[in-house]
């Protein structure tokens, strides 16, 4: 997996002709040396912009990447300002199969904004080649075929795998996102190690996702087979749900209550204990034992209705009839208006305490973040975590609204405690609160179902107050038939039940299968081979830091974390105390060690290096001849390492005595490097 | 036990440490408007109002899609910001610390300031507000943040 650089061309066209320059490159170490604010810059962000990563150059906005001699006016050689009609720039690449393509993207006067042109071929044929228009900064540029990241990842060889962003979906990582692995821009890249990484695309820890593509860490494979499993278990839930609801629906029609199952799947589940209870009588009975008693009640009409034939006094028993009924009408209105209210307050005690455990969740993770900035050494040094104040020395409280107070405080970790402590509380709660609830709303419905049919009834017997011997059949019979139908809806409810079981059964057992693998999988994200890779990063940067004169502190102090694979001495991150010339020693010997390393490992490293030199006043710090030293050695016949410059070109040529380089030098006396083309 | 031998008996209170929102912690507000100066100053600069527009806007989702709603012209209703008397508080301490310094009217953060932003991006905290930051920042400008507070 190789992209190799092979020809870059850059053009202004004007009322007086065409303006620009046209750099060949070579393999291997590559020395662009070009005097300071004459386009060094111009051409290595010109390289950026054709592939298509201008959000990698740490601009805020999305300003083009150019000086006004690209975008607005160019001096001629007279000094006159000539005004830029259309600029564009090409480049010429060839991948490690051997295929050379060139592309075009235009910078002022054309579709540069979202579309790049490749033809395959070299650049002077580029005009004559047939071209495909590939578009990018639109949704699906990583996965269509048309798509410029998705032809990058196919000429270089990359298989982009999908990672997880801020919203918990997932999208390929795109390739802008590592380009600072590969790549050093002059104004900021230098302050940190992948300093211009984006942070547009709303991915969780891009700098780390870069690292762990470039070396292809298993931890990528580790990661997916985790979302897959997780996507897994969250078809399970959704299976579960679905069903659960299918229940509840079951449950409502009955005006019941599911019991002995919960909305998702848990470790342990018993088909059997699954079951609808109903109010009866104040009582909480299981449908099962209620179809018994039911039937019960069913025979024992039966007979009577055989034994009693005869009615006596019917007009009274009507009317004992109607009283009863409007008692108890009024009764279970009474009781439901209870249950209306109570119901209502249940809800507003729900409303209340998920609002409690959200924001106590947001302190947890507030304080959270305390602690570990307490625990890092970023303030080390300073007044802000003695509680003195800097300038009176007179010390205050840890409490912005009143600093004078006395009043004694929790401690971070007390306070982390205590918070953890009332999310449990309130959480449990919570469950009850819900569960309550669902019992209320059961109770109501079932309780309006027993209104209505008491109204019913009553109406019945209103009338035919006078008929009273019909009346007293027809009630009898209503009863009856009442009776026939709660029995038969129960029974229907109970075999729905019984195939829903059988499903919840099902789906508990993958869902177990599942949460075992889960447990299965490893402990670490990395695995063997990753922490060989690891190990050896650390070798080789430790070596180069040598090798570069790194005195900071010793060396062998650097270890390569697992937790963000950057350097760290002691487990924190270094860059705060290191002299600025070691900041910059430390980015330059990282990138090279992540591009040795595909020497030895298998990795996604395009074997290709470019480091623009920092400006003028922030160079001196370091002399960048001195890390010339081993890169060409470095660089073998594999890669391409190229460094645009302004050093001295004998100071260049001493420090690289007896080693393979290419040099390009733009005089100084010829100008900017923006020329006159002469066709 | 009776009642009398209940009060009979000595006693003493004890008084409980006391918990407050961790954003009233000197230590974390600092470190928040450390991190909203490295995210969203232009040329290391920003004023105390957009200092407490932005403490307001990283306090919630609602804030934060409210604010966007008005920057993008999709609602006419200006959210109301709350101004933090804490954050006034922070800044001196900043200042003493000479993490800020006071200048023109504005406030600026010094080379210190922007290690210390560093020291704590790389940490890996504030993941929430800087993500929040992230997505406003192209609406905060100290021009918009003075039309905002000037509807109010």
């Amino acid at each position: 997996m190789s992209l190799y650089i092979k020809r870059l061309k850059v053009i202004a066209s004007t009322m007086d002709g065409d303006y620009g320059v046209d750099i060949p490159f070579e393999k291997g170490l590559f020395i662009l040396r070009v005097e300071n604010s004459h386009g060094k810059s111009t051409c290595m962000n010109a390289i950026a912009y054709a592939l298509g990563m201008e959000k990698s150059l740490g601009q805020k906005n999305s300003k083009l990447p150019f000086p006004p001699s690209l975008t607005k006016s160019i001096d001629n050689k007279d000094g006159i300002e000539i005004g830029v009609l259309s600029s564009r720039v090409y480049l010429e690449l060839e991948n490690s199969k051997g295929e050379v393509v060139t592309l075009l993207r235009h910078i002022v006067g054309g579709d540069g904004e979202t579309i790049i042109h490749m033809a395959n071929g070299e650049l002077d044929m580029f005009s004559l080649n047939p071209k495909v228009s590939l578009f990018l900064h639109k949704e699906g540029d990583t996965t269509r075929e048309r798509g410029f990241y998705y032809w990058v990842g196919k000429f270089v060889g990359w298989v982009i795998p999908n990672i997880p962003l801020y919203n918990g979906k997932d999208a390929p990582l795109y390739p802008a996102t590592f380009f600072p692995t590969y790549y050093v821009e002059q104004k900021k890249g230098w302050s940190s190690i992948q300093a211009t990484t984006p942070q547009v695309f709303n991915i969780r820890d891009p700098k780390k996702r870069a690292v762990e593509f470039i070396l292809n860490l298993d931890v990528n494979d580790i990661i997916i087979k985790r979302a897959k499993l997780k996507t897994a278990i969250e078809e399970v839930n959704t299976a579960w749900i679905v069903n659960y609801k299918k229940a509840e629906v079951i449950s409502n029609r009955i005006s019941g209550k599911l019991t002995g199952l919960m909305d998702k799947p848990e470790s342990k589940f018993d088909q059997y204990r699954v079951d609808f209870s109903i109010n009866e009588n104040d009582r909480w009975e299981s449908v099962q034992s209620l179809i018994t008693g039911l039937k019960e009640k069913q025979l024992r009409m039966l007979i009577s209705g055989e034994r009693k034939n005869e009615i006596e006094d019917e007009n009274i028993e009507v009317l004992k009839k109607i009283e009863e009924r409007q008692r108890s009408i009024n009764e279970i209105g009474e009781k439901n208006s209870e249950v209306s209210s109570e119901i209502s307050f249940v809800e507003h005690q729900i409303t209340a305490t998920e609002k409690r455990i959200s924001s106590l969740a947001e302190d947890r993770r507030k304080y959270e973040d305390l602690k570990k900035v307490g625990e890092s050494n970023i303030f080390n040094g300073d007044d802000i975590g003695e509680g003195n104040c800097p300038t009176c020395s007179q010390s205050y409280s840890d409490n912005l609204l009143d600093s004078s107070t006395n009043e004694s405080l929790m401690s971070v970790d007390q306070s982390l405690n205590y918070i953890k402590e009332q999310i449990k509380t309130f959480s449990s709660a919570l469950v009850n609160s819900k569960s309550q609830y669902e019992y209320k709303k059961a109770e109501y419905s079932k309780n309006l179902v027993s209104l209505v049919e008491l109204r019913k009834g009553l109406n019945g017997l209103n009338r035919s107050v006078r008929n009273t011997s019909e009346s007293i059949i027809e009630d009898k019979l209503r009863e009856k038939i009442q009776l026939e139908n709660k029995i038969e809806s129960y029974t229907d409810a109970v075999c729905e039940l019984f195939k829903l079981r059988l499903k919840f059964d099902e789906l508990h057992t993958k869902y177990t299968d599942l949460i075992a693998k889960r447990r299965k999988m490893p402990e670490s994200y990395l695995s063997e081979i990753d922490n060989k890779k690891l190990n050896y990063l650390q070798t080789l940067l430790r070596g180069y830091l040598k090798e570069y004169g790194f005195s900071s502190f010793s060396a062998d102090k650097l270890e390569i974390s697992k937790d963000n694979y950057l350097p760290t001495r002691e487990g924190f991150d270094i860059g705060f105390d290191t002299s600025a010339s070691d900041g910059v020693r430390i980015i330059w010997s990282y990138l090279l060690s992540l591009f040795s390393l595909s020497l030895k490992f298998e990795t996604n490293h395009p074997n290709l290096l470019m480091f623009d030199e920092p400006r003028q006043q922030e160079a001196n710090k370091v002399s960048f001849s001195s890390l010339l030293k081993s890169v060409s050695k470095a660089c073998g016949e594999k890669g391409q390492i190229i460094l645009a410059t302004s050093e001295e070109v004998s100071v260049l040529r001493d420090s690289l005595v007896e080693e393979k380089y290419t040099l390009k030098v733009f005089e100084k006396n010829d100008g900017k490097i923006l020329r006159k083309l002469h066709s | 036990m009776k009642i009398e031998e209940l009060i009979n008996r000595p006693f003493t209170f004890k008084r409980r440490d006391v918990l407050i929102p961790c954003e009233f912690r000197p230590m974390w507000k600092s470190c928040l408007i450390i991190v909203i100066f490295g995210i969203t100053a232009k040329k290391n600069k920003c004023s105390l109002k957009k200092l407490h527009t932005a403490s307001w806007l990283v306090k919630s989702d609602e804030h934060l899609s409210d604010f966007i709603k008005w920057a993008e012209k999709k609602v006419l209703v200006t959210p109301d910001v709350r101004f933090d008397p804490s954050i006034d508080k922070a800044v001196d301490l900043l200042v003493g610390n000479r993490i800020l310094i006071k200048a023109e009217g504005k406030l600026e953060i010094t080379e210190l300031g922007m290690e210390k932003f560093k020291g704590i991006e790389a940490v890996g905290v504030f993941v929430e507000e800087m993500h929040r930051l992230n997505v406003s920042n192209k609406f905060l400008s100290e021009a918009s943040v003075e039309r905002l507070l000037r509807a109010n």
